[in-house]
This record gives C-alpha cells, structure tokens and sequence, in this order.
C-alpha cells in the first residue's frame, strides 16, 4: 500500500501555486490522476481537486493538453 | 486574551492571486501593485501577511478580457500575489474594486491560512537531492607525518636494538 504523498512530506494545505507538485497528479492530458493510481487520501483528494481547479483558473496549468 | 480571541473571529486570512495585463510596460507595475495593495490596507484595512511581487509567465491557455469594447487576449501575464487578513466584511468592496480594474486580466480571491503553504520548491529540490546518486565521499586519510631522522640517529638506534 502506497502512502499519501502529502502525508508523507508533512503538507496540510495544498497551495494551487504550487504547480510543480499538481502537475505530479495529472496525465499527459491534464486530467487529474485516480486515488487508487497514486495512493494519495481522500482528503488530500479533496484538497488536491480544488488547488488544481484554482491553478486552471489562473492559467497556471491547462484545462486540456495534447 | 479575549480580545484576541474576538479579533480571530473577526478577521479572516485570505490570499488574492491576479494577473496584470501584459500590455503594461514593466516599470509601470509597482504602481499596479501599490493600487491593489493600497485598496487591501488602507482603503479595507487589511493586515498584509505575505506577498509575492508580480513576473511575467506564459499562461496555459489564451485569457481573454473586455474592456470597453474591445477584447484583449492574452497569453502571457504578470502573476503576482497578496496574503493578508481582513474582515469578511469588507471583502465584498475588495472584490468590487479588483473587478472594475482595467489592467488586473484576471483574479483569484480564496479564503487560506496563516502558515506558509507554498513547500514546492523546497520539496522538489529535496526529492531530486535523494534521488540524485550519491557521490563517493573522499575520505582523506591523514598520512603520518614523515620525520626527517639523520644517519648518525639512525646507526645509534639500529645499534641499540643490536645490543639489546
């Protein structure tokens, strides 16, 4: 069993400006990635979805790609 | 302590992240910033927290913005960003003013934290140090200093141990 990656370094708040860590959640597409692939909480889910839409929002990572 | 604890409830942290348009010469952007910022204390009294000043980045799509009648589309912008804390009262007249802004392309008003939540960075670069492969530590191994012994030392040692 994979442990959350959020846990595991101690973040409690998932920053949407933090694009380098989101863009470790999404595919080649720009879709989020399944819990079950990268083992992260379902709060940290929670958390992850809403900073990635903040981040789309502002531009910083796209809707779609490819 | 209990007027502290009143101010807590009064007040919430909030962070607002804007774009400014990128028709705005550089050395026009300090007064952009000192506007919205002007706006967050003095005008809303706001307690600022944390800031990052704006830079130019590529954004992922084309943003469009109206202004008058014309359409501006965008596909870079000044992103910068403000942490501070203020009344909920008084967000709605921020949110007004940020609206109205001709040269603000875009902005993001959430409500977040005091503590520092950008780890990126730091995060990233630990990982990649972990990662990266270990190079050889050379250990220095301090060789005994040599001493200089003279011929005559030397025979009267060698003839010590002879006779011992």
């Amino acid at each position: 069993m994979k442990q959350c990656y959020f846990s595991k370094n101690n973040i409690k708040h998932i920053d949407y400006k933090d694009t380098d860590i989101i863009k470790k959640f999404l595919n080649p597409h720009a879709r989020m990635l399944a819990r079950k692939k990268t083992g992260v909480s379902a709060k940290s889910q929670r958390q992850l979805s809403e900073a990635v839409k903040r981040a789309r929002f502002m531009g910083l990572i796209p809707f779609i790609a490819r | 302590m209990q007027n502290k604890e009143n101010t807590a409830k009064e007040t919430e942290i909030y962070e607002v992240g804007y774009h400014i348009m990128p028709s705005v010469p550089e050395e026009k952007l300090p007064l952009e910033v000192s506007a919205i910022l002007s706006a967050i204390v003095s005008k809303n009294g706001g307690v600022m927290i944390a800031s990052e000043s704006p830079v130019k980045i590529e954004l992922a799509y084309t943003m469009a913005k109206k202004v008058g009648a014309t359409q501006h589309k965008c596909d870079e912008a000044y992103f910068g960003w403000f942490k501070f804390e203020m009344s909920p009262d008084n967000i709605n007249a921020l949110k007004t003013f940020l609206d109205a802004q001709d040269n603000v392309l875009r902005f993001l008003l959430i409500k977040t934290v005091r503590e520092n939540t950008l780890v990126g960075a730091k995060l990233l670069a630990a990982e990649k140090e972990a990662l990266a492969p270990k190079e050889e530590v050379k250990t220095e191994t301090t060789k005994p200093e040599k001493t200089v012994v003279s011929d005559a030392d030397l025979d009267k040692t060698i003839d010590e141990l002879v006779k011992a």
